[in-house]
């Protein structure tokens, strides 16, 4: 659980980075909904990597999609923002956290 | 007048095509980024440890049974640097799934070559290991190994059946020991999320609503 706060907090902070970047105040909806869609995914992107149900990638890949379809529909904004919002977020998420130990 | 309408008739359909184009372009992109990722094999990534987890060891263990009895079973890699290893009951060994590790049935007065073996596969009754290595777990668990338990139940022409007995998590000192969220808790999250998500929408639609009547 500790660990998907983390993840929410990085996440958030991006999101409120991309909003003001945007020339957009980071509004609370906007938050929010990043948290919801961590909630939703982070539990199943777990599961899949417990389990070993598929590789790394792919369940990145479909956290990505998933928080995409979820900004797009619950913000209404367009998909070229959402895809935005979710591929920046989720990737620098990413560098911030993969280590590779050989 | 009739020309004009013509004219933007044809804007109108010159813009649907262009919009259709760019749909069908994207559509094979999504499929390429699809089968690259699927493409990713489990056991390229076996190194590769998540956001806030940590390494631990995952081993096999042998019980005791007739069939490890009659039979010598040893343990090697098909690719890397490690070399054999002779499995006997209660001895517990590594494994991987990135280096592909093989549990063959050799002959009792089988000499093993020593140092790293893999320019011909042998040709010895064989199995993979009859789980997947786990070489991860979230850094605030206790665990620090794996241990899963196996057992021998027949040999074949080539291949060998292992079945799995119980797989357990253990700590620094050896004690078994369960953590984090249970599946009830995961999906229960996963739930609030969705309705948190469905909330934030219908929140959203009424101020809009509310926009437009003012």
């Amino acid at each position: 659980m500790s660990l998907c706060i983390v993840n929410l907090l990085i996440e958030s902070s991006v999101i409120a980075i991309l909003a003001r970047w945007e020339k957009q105040a980071p509004r609370t909806s906007l938050i929010l909904t990043c948290a919801a869609a961590n909630l939703v995914t982070y539990p199943i992107a777990f599961l899949a990597w417990e389990y070993s149900l598929c590789a790394y990638p792919m369940i990145e890949l479909l956290v990505i999609v998933t928080e995409l379809m979820i900004y797009r529909c619950t913000l209404d904004c367009r998909m070229r923002i959402a895809i935005t919002l979710a591929g920046v977020s989720n990737g620098i998420t990413l560098l911030f956290s993969v280590w590779v130990s050989i | 007048m009739l020309h004009t309408r013509q004219r933007g008739r044809h804007e109108t359909i010159n813009h649907l095509k262009s919009r259709e184009s760019s749909r069908n372009r994207r559509i094979p992109r999504l499929l390429c980024f699809l089968i690259i990722a699927l493409n990713f094999q489990n056991a390229t990534w076996a190194d590769l440890i998540p956001f806030g987890h940590k390494s631990v060891q995952h081993h096999l263990v042998f019980v005791d049974s007739p069939a490890l009895k009659e039979n010598r079973l040893i343990a090697a890699p098909i690719r890397g640097f490690s070399g054999f290893e002779e499995i006997t009951a209660g001895h517990r060994f590594s494994f991987s799934n990135k280096y592909h590790t093989r549990i063959y049935r050799v002959p009792f007065d089988y000499e093993p070559p020593k140092g790293v073996f893999h320019d011909e596969p042998l040709r010895f009754p064989h199995a993979d290991p009859p789980v997947v290595s786990i070489t991860s777990v979230p850094i605030f668990l206790n665990i620090s190994r794996i241990e899963t338990k196996c057992q021998l139940i027949s040999v074949s022409d080539d291949t060998l059946a292992i079945e799995v007995l119980e797989q357990c998590k253990l700590d620094v000192t050896g004690k078994r020991t369960e953590g984090g969220l249970n599946l009830i808790a995961k999906i229960t999250i996963c739930i609030f999320g969705l309705s948190m998500c469905v909330v934030i929408g219908k929140v959203r639609i009424a101020k809009n609503h509310t926009k437009q009547k003012n």
